[in-house]
């Protein structure tokens, strides 16, 4: 579903690779957590994997095309659900979804039914109406959701998704990740709050100073680093070299 | 006819109620009477001074009542303003559409009652407004007791021109207005700026007619005080009279039968056919509109959502993009202030060159100052020179969205294009009318600037594509902040240079023909060049922003 091989990312004001030789797989069915520290290259890979940024090394492959020069393909097969949840704060929330319905080429009739699912689903039906910048940071959240699911992406890509969120639509959002995941498709995001990682995902991946440390399934790195260790441990002791298992809590 | 004069009551009630939970509303509603009467007052105090002036110089004959050919068109370009606004949200509007067709009263009925309440409005408006004007001017000019007779008439006639006008433009206006929010600090700002205008317009009047700028100086400060009493009325206020009869030739027919008593039965005849005409029109034009706008309301897709209609109406991706950037424009008040000021500064200008007192206008000079202005000033193009700017971070959306970007550039160059042709087209027009140069000239004009305009369109979108502005915190910093705003006026400025000064050559040493066909090669190569580059630049454009 989502392959990235040897990934690398400068920036072009800087000598620093903010990913460095990245190479991922991610298959159909899966929920992938993408975890790192602040600056790890995160949202980085995120922003390559969607096309918002342009790399010279490496591939990317997103259901089988090339984000480089079969994006808009790449494109259609995917969702993104942003950092920063910067949406059209000037459109309506359903000007906004029909603009991203038309973008992808969503029918009418499936436009309305998917709208209103999510729109029940996610308690927006009376705020639809409204302008965003109305919105509350959690709704605007709720909309760019909405907007990355309007047309069933095969992958979706979600950087920090549960910032924000009431618990309902937190908890609400968690099911929907692992609901479309069952139906085949796969579902990789970003987050820190690692008890939601450990509880939602099959897989998952860390990412250090750009350098990908580990991805695997979570009983793997479990039985390789330690049964009884929580994911919190597990990624202290991958990422901070200065942590010593039971040092923070001791001091 | 009770149920219909209960509603009309109703109507009326909902016009004239106040609705004290809105300061937008309350506020309005102070502006609104002030301006009125600082209008009023200035322009009773200057129509009662032309009238004097008319008198004492002796002129009563040849000008007397054709003076009233500027007064009624300045009251019927005023009521349409008002008008439009009452027929958007009074006539066509209105969220009682499924309530009011419950009741027991004929559709029509609805409509006239709604009509008869905006009539009703309108006319006491007009009254409170205009009388004190027309009175003032009768007792300047000495009228006799039957223009005071007809003052009345005067009023229905000039009601019921700009409410039919009104009729048919707020049709289209009110699908506009649906992109707007915020309507009524947008009726604020419009009142506002319709009383700045209104007093430009009277300051204008008076440079004119007391002679300001050496264009009609009556010599009231005498030859002691340096005023040399270059008085010659006819020669001056004529051609401005002359100017609104041609316009509106139907507004002299008062005039043409206060001063020729023969004809009086007959003009007044007319006025009564063309007031007859103008409502069965307005009502007409009003039906089907009002009718069309409830069937559309009713049976479009609903799902209430906080009292308004949600659609789920599918679109081409062009369209899609071409509804998003109006959408971002008219909801972003400092974007469309910048916008719209590109547009309308070149009427102004236009305008505003007439009034230098060394200006002559009738030659060719009018004609090149006209073509400079424009070619210049078209650099001020906002729409195209801030289109990714304005995006600032919500760019990547334009990344992210599978479509080709090619798609989403040549959506904005076509809308870029569009929209500030607006600025051009308004100022041939502008053009036309202080004689700058003859309609088929306006023609030849108006085909150059699209191709011109077009090129730097794209060439603005190039160069903000290159350089945008996107990490702002304010749209106002961005726009501020932004370089190719400045690089498109230059490049207009250069363009300008190039195109009139072998324009002028040619013009003088062969022909108007090789002038234009000169024009018209240097633009479309302009055209051709700029999109050019463009479109064969945007990926490289596209792979520097990093954001």
């Amino acid at each position: 579903m989502l392959s990235i091989k040897n990934l690398s990312k400068a920036y072009a004001k800087s000598n620093v690779y903010a990913v460095s030789n990245l190479s991922l797989e991610l298959r159909p069915g899966e929920v992938v957590g993408f975890l790192g520290s602040n600056g790890a290259g995160k949202s980085t890979t995120l922003k390559c994997l969607t096309g918002i940024l342009p790399f010279s090394i490496g591939r990317i492959n997103i259901n089988g095309y090339d984000i480089q020069t079969q994006s808009l393909q790449a494109k259609t097969s995917l969702g993104y659900v942003p950092d920063n949840h910067f949406v059209y704060e000037k459109l309506t929330g359903i000007e906004y979804l029909n603009f991203m319905a038309d973008m992808y080429n969503v029918p009418r009739d499936l436009r309305r039914q998917r709208i209103e699912f999510f729109a029940h689903k996610f308690s927006m039906m009376d705020k639809l109406a409204s302008n965003i910048k109305s919105y509350s940071h959690g709704m605007r959240q709720k909309i760019c959701v909405m907007g990355s699911l309007l047309h069933n992406p095969k992958l979706w890509v979600l950087d920090e998704p549960l910032t924000g969120l009431d618990p309902q639509s937190s908890y609400r959002l968690k099911q929907y990740m692992k609901e479309h995941a069952e139906a085949g498709n796969t579902v990789f995001f970003s987050s820190h709050v690692l008890a939601v990682v450990e509880q939602l995902c099959d897989s998952i991946a860390i990412i250090d100073n750009g350098h990908l440390i580990v991805y695997d399934r979570l009983e793997n790195i479990k039985s390789k680093l330690g049964q009884d260790a929580n994911l919190e441990q597990i990624f202290l002791k991958l990422v901070d070299k200065t942590y010593e298992e039971g040092g923070y809590y001791q001091a | 006819m009770k149920n219909f004069w209960t509603f009309y009551k109703l109507q009326l009630r909902l016009l004239f109620k106040i609705d004290r939970s809105n300061t937008q509303s309350i506020l309005l509603w102070i502006v609104l009477p002030i301006t009125a009467l600082i209008l009023v007052g200035f322009f009773s105090f200057s129509v009662f001074g032309v009238g004097l002036v008319i008198r004492a110089e002796g002129y009563y004959e040849e000008v007397g009542y054709r003076f009233l050919s500027p007064i009624i068109s300045f009251a019927m370009i005023a009521i349409l303003v008002y008008s439009v606004g009452f027929m958007i949200s009074r006539l066509y509007a209105g969220n009682d559409t499924q309530f009011v067709l419950s009741l027991p009263l004929s559709t029509t009925a609805i409509f006239l009652c709604r009509l008869f309440a905006i009539i009703t409005l309108i006319f006491s408006l007009a009254v409170l407004g205009l009388t004190p004007i027309l009175m003032a001017y009768g007792v300047g000019l000495g009228a006799s007791a039957l223009y005071y007779a007809l003052i009345p008439l005067i009023l229905v006639f000039a009601i019921f021109f700009p409410l039919a006008i009104a009729a048919i433009i707020s049709l289209p206006l009110r699908f506009l207005i649906n992109y707007i929010k915020g309507k009524n600090v947008l009726a604020l700002v419009s009142v506002l700026l319709l009383t700045i205008g209104g007093i430009a317009a009277y300051i204008a009047f008076f440079v004119i007619i007391w002679g300001g700028g050496g264009v009609f100086d009556l010599g009231l400060g005498g030859e002691e005080n340096g005023y040399a009493p270059n008085i010659n009325l006819m020669d001056s206020i004529m051609p401005l009279i002359e100017q609104f009869e041609r316009v509106l030739p139907f507004t002299t027919l008062f005039s043409n039968g206060l001063m020729d008593r023969g004809t009086l039965f007959l003009n007044i005849t007319l006025v009564l056919a063309i007031v007859v005409a103008l409502f069965v029109l307005l009502y007409t034009v009003g039906f089907l509109g009002y009718k069309s706008i409830i069937r559309g309301s009713l049976e479009s897709d609903k799902k209430d959502s906080g009292g308004r209609a949600l659609k789920y109406k599918q679109s081409s991706h062009f369209k899609a993009l071409f509804v998003k950037e109006i959408r971002d424009m008219f909801r972003q008040p400092i974007f469309a202030f910048y916008c719209f000021y590109g547009i309308l500064v070149m009427p102004a200008l236009i305008v505003l060159i007439t009034f230098m007192p060394t200006f002559d206008n009738t030659g060719s000079g009018g004609m090149f100052a006209f073509l400079a202005m424009v070619l210049f000033v078209s650099g001020a193009n906002y729409v195209a020179s801030a289109t990714f700017t304005k995006d600032g971070k919500q760019f990547y959306l334009n990344c992210l969205v599978p479509v080709p970007f090619s798609l989403i550039i040549k959506t904005r160059l076509v809308y870029a294009a569009i929209f500030s042709s607006f600025g051009f087209v308004f100022g041939c027009i502008t053009a036309v009318v202080v004689g700058f140069i003859p309609w088929y000239g306006a023609v030849f004009a108006l085909a150059f600037f699209l191709l011109y305009n077009t090129g730097l369109s794209a060439i603005s979108i190039a160069l903000d594509l290159r350089y945008p502005r996107l990490n702002w915190n304010s749209l106002y910093e961005g726009l501020k902040n932004n370089p190719s705003t400045l690089w498109s006026m230059l490049i207009a400025g250069a363009f300008t240079i190039i195109a009139i000064v072998p324009a002028a050559i040619l013009y003088f040493a062969l022909s108007t023909l090789a002038m234009w066909l000169y024009l018209f090669a240097l633009a479309i190569t302009f055209l051709f060049v700029a999109t050019y580059i463009l479109f064969a630049s945007h990926k490289n454009s596209l792979q520097r922003i990093e954001f």
